[in-house]
């Protein structure tokens, strides 16, 4: 079952032409790697995908409906969470607050002025439960923004769970983790995919290799092959981009 | 202060796991300020007319205080235009019951819903604009309305202002006039903490937790879900009605109001209270309330140019501690605490 499609998805910048005529299909319960070199248009697809840029042409489903052009929330709030390059979170707040910030989100009431936060149990056992999976929860009452860079990322992937989505976008969650931590969020990302599709944009190839089947490679733009780890490392398109044999 | 840091530490024991996992702050401390405040309106009767009228400006700033420090402090927006919300609550009341003839609450209740109407409108307008053009815009409405205001002498008085009677106020069978002192005090003090509590209760609440979220990362926020500019015209309008409540109570306790209160400097009296106390807590702006309006009333006495002591002071506090006096109160012994419930 196709959980994400785009068809001829197009972004310019100006004169730039960012990404042109991307068909890229994701099935459910799939973890789809996505690579490239730098400049190759791969966050922008996810910018795109998230709402954070409308496209210039072409359209996005998502579970069957369309999606194009809907603000980032109510994207968020069909089901679609991201991570993002750099760390993105709420870094005065504890990991605890962090992830039920999401839980909140798409609770009954998140604008709820009346109970205390303390009192809401049924958010923060899910709180806790999110913790257990990505391995936080030794770490609950730290300050986030006092955590590693690989506890970072592990929070990351915690808060985009919280909202309980059913497509988790990860962009280069191995950037800046030291290699002792890395095992941790490789583990991790296998232990969501249990019951959630993932795609990852990652530059790390080893990590790509190991959790993926479904391999897409985009450069300039434009996707420039699909397909098993093998088929991409002997494409010849991928090669000469990678390489720069001719 | 110090009987109030160690409220928290008792009250962090006693609470369950799940509360020491959000991020302990002072306000915790809520039974002190009851018993305070408790024991200064038993005082009342016997304290001096000059400390009364002290006491009641801070009551009446300190509701202005805490609702701009919703926005300021929690959200993170800074206004300019408060001082809109401030004239026209007072302007609400004033001219109600000078043209339409209402009772207290009812002129009371005008100049709140004025304010809630204008905070509504101004805010969808300026809520989506980033920072900067976010402090100017909400500036310029606030100058729209004190130009205005200046010029329309028919309907403000201009800079003179114009006089009230007060209505007497009923509450069911019993009558009182706020023209007592006490009886003003009494009347101020109530509304400041049923304000406190209610804004205590919405701080404390998941919308509170996301007005601070709100003023720390607007981006992440919205990839979690969250329409963040409904949420900021919450924190706008919320703070816009304090702000016109704290406007009415000081045209009621003046019996006056003039085009003055659209100035500036009301829009900007409130960052420098929230600063001196400390924002993101409640208590903090009260606190900036206190030493700003003991200046205003005992050192400018003394010296015309007393704000020049007042500046010295900023200085010098935010040398040592630029988050404000219950922040680093917060700082030096709310972690300690925090760490303490951990280890627990």
């Amino acid at each position: 079952m196709k959980i994400l499609e785009t068809i001829n998805l197009t972004k310019h910048f100006g004169g730039l032409i960012a990404i042109s005529d991307v068909n890229i299909t994701i099935e459910k319960n799939e973890i789809r790697g996505l690579i490239g070199p730098n400049g190759a248009g791969k966050t922008t697809f996810l910018n795109l995908i998230t709402g954070y840029y409308k496209p210039t042409k072409g359209k996005i489903f998502f579970n069957g409906s369309d999606i194009t052009g809907l603000p980032p929330y109510k994207i968020i709030q069909k089901g679609i969470a991201r991570t993002f390059q750099l760390t993105n979170f709420f870094p005065e707040m504890t990991v605890f607050e962090n992830i039920w910030l999401g839980i909140n989100s798409i609770s009954r009431k998140p604008w709820d002025f009346y109970h205390h936060i303390g009192s809401l149990k049924y958010l923060n056992d899910k709180v806790l439960e999110i913790l257990n999976l990505v391995g936080l929860d030794q770490k609950k009452h730290m300050i986030a923004g006092n955590l590693s860079y690989g506890d970072r990322k592990l929070l990351e992937i915690g808060i985009a769970l919280s909202t309980n989505p059913t497509l988790i976008l990860l962009d280069e969650p191995m950037q800046g983790v030291s290699p002792e931590e890395k095992e941790k969020v490789v583990e991790c990302i296998k232990r969501i995919s249990v019951d959630k599709t993932v795609l990852i944009i990652e530059h790390d190839i080893d990590v790509i290799l190991r959790l993926c089947k479904t391999i897409t490679v985009l450069d300039r733009g434009k996707v420039i092959a699909e397909g098993t780890p093998n088929e991409i490392s002997m494409d010849i398109n991928v090669q000469r981009t990678y390489l720069g044999i001719e | 202060m110090v009987c109030s840091v160690e409220g928290i530490g008792e009250k962090m024991k006693t609470s369950t796991d799940m509360i020491s996992l959000f991020r302990v702050t002072l306000s915790r401390s809520l039974f002190h300020v009851s018993i305070i405040t408790i024991t200064l309106m038993i005082l009342a009767p016997l304290l001096p007319t000059h400390v009364l009228s002290y006491m009641i400006t801070i009551s009446i700033f300190s509701i202005y205080a805490i609702g701009y420090d919703l926005l300021f402090g929690y959200t993170n927006q800074t206004s300019l235009g408060h001082s809109l919300f401030f004239g026209v609550g007072a302007y609400g009341f004033l001219l109600s019951v000078l043209h339409l003839k209402t009772d207290f609450w009812g002129s009371l209740a005008i100049g709140l819903f004025l304010s809630f109407i204008l905070a509504l409108i101004i805010g969808i307008i300026s809520v989506r604009l980033s920072e900067s053009y976010f402090v100017i815009v909400t500036a310029i409405f606030s100058n729209i309305f004190y130009s205005y205001a200046l010029n329309a002498t028919w309907l403000t008085g201009g800079s003179d202002g114009l006089s009230i009677n007060v209505p007497t106020i009923y509450l069911g069978n019993i009558s009182f006039s706020v023209y007592d002192p006490v009886i003003n005090f009494y009347f101020n003090t109530i509304v400041l903490v049923f304000v406190y509590f209610l804004l205590k209760r919405i701080v404390d609440s998941p919308l509170g937790r996301v007005f601070i979220a709100l003023g720390q990362n607007q981006e992440r926020l919205t990839y979690l879900g969250y329409n963040i500019y409904r949420y900021k015209l919450l924190a706008f309008i919320i703070s816009g009605v304090f702000t016109g409540l704290s406007g009415t109570l000081y045209c009621i306790r003046l019996r006056y109001a003039s085009a003055e209160f659209f100035g500036i400097i009301w829009s900007i009296l409130p960052i420098i209270w929230c600063l001196i106390g400390g924002r993101k807590t409640l208590l903090g702006p009260c606190i900036g309330v206190i030493i700003f309006t003991f200046f205003q009333f005992y050192i400018s006495s003394l010296w015309t140019y007393y704000l020049i002591f007042f500046g010295l002071l900023i200085i010098i506090l935010f040398r040592f501690s630029p988050i404000g006096i219950v922040g680093y109160i917060n700082q030096r012994w709310g972690r300690q605490i925090h760490e303490n419930s951990r280890n627990n």
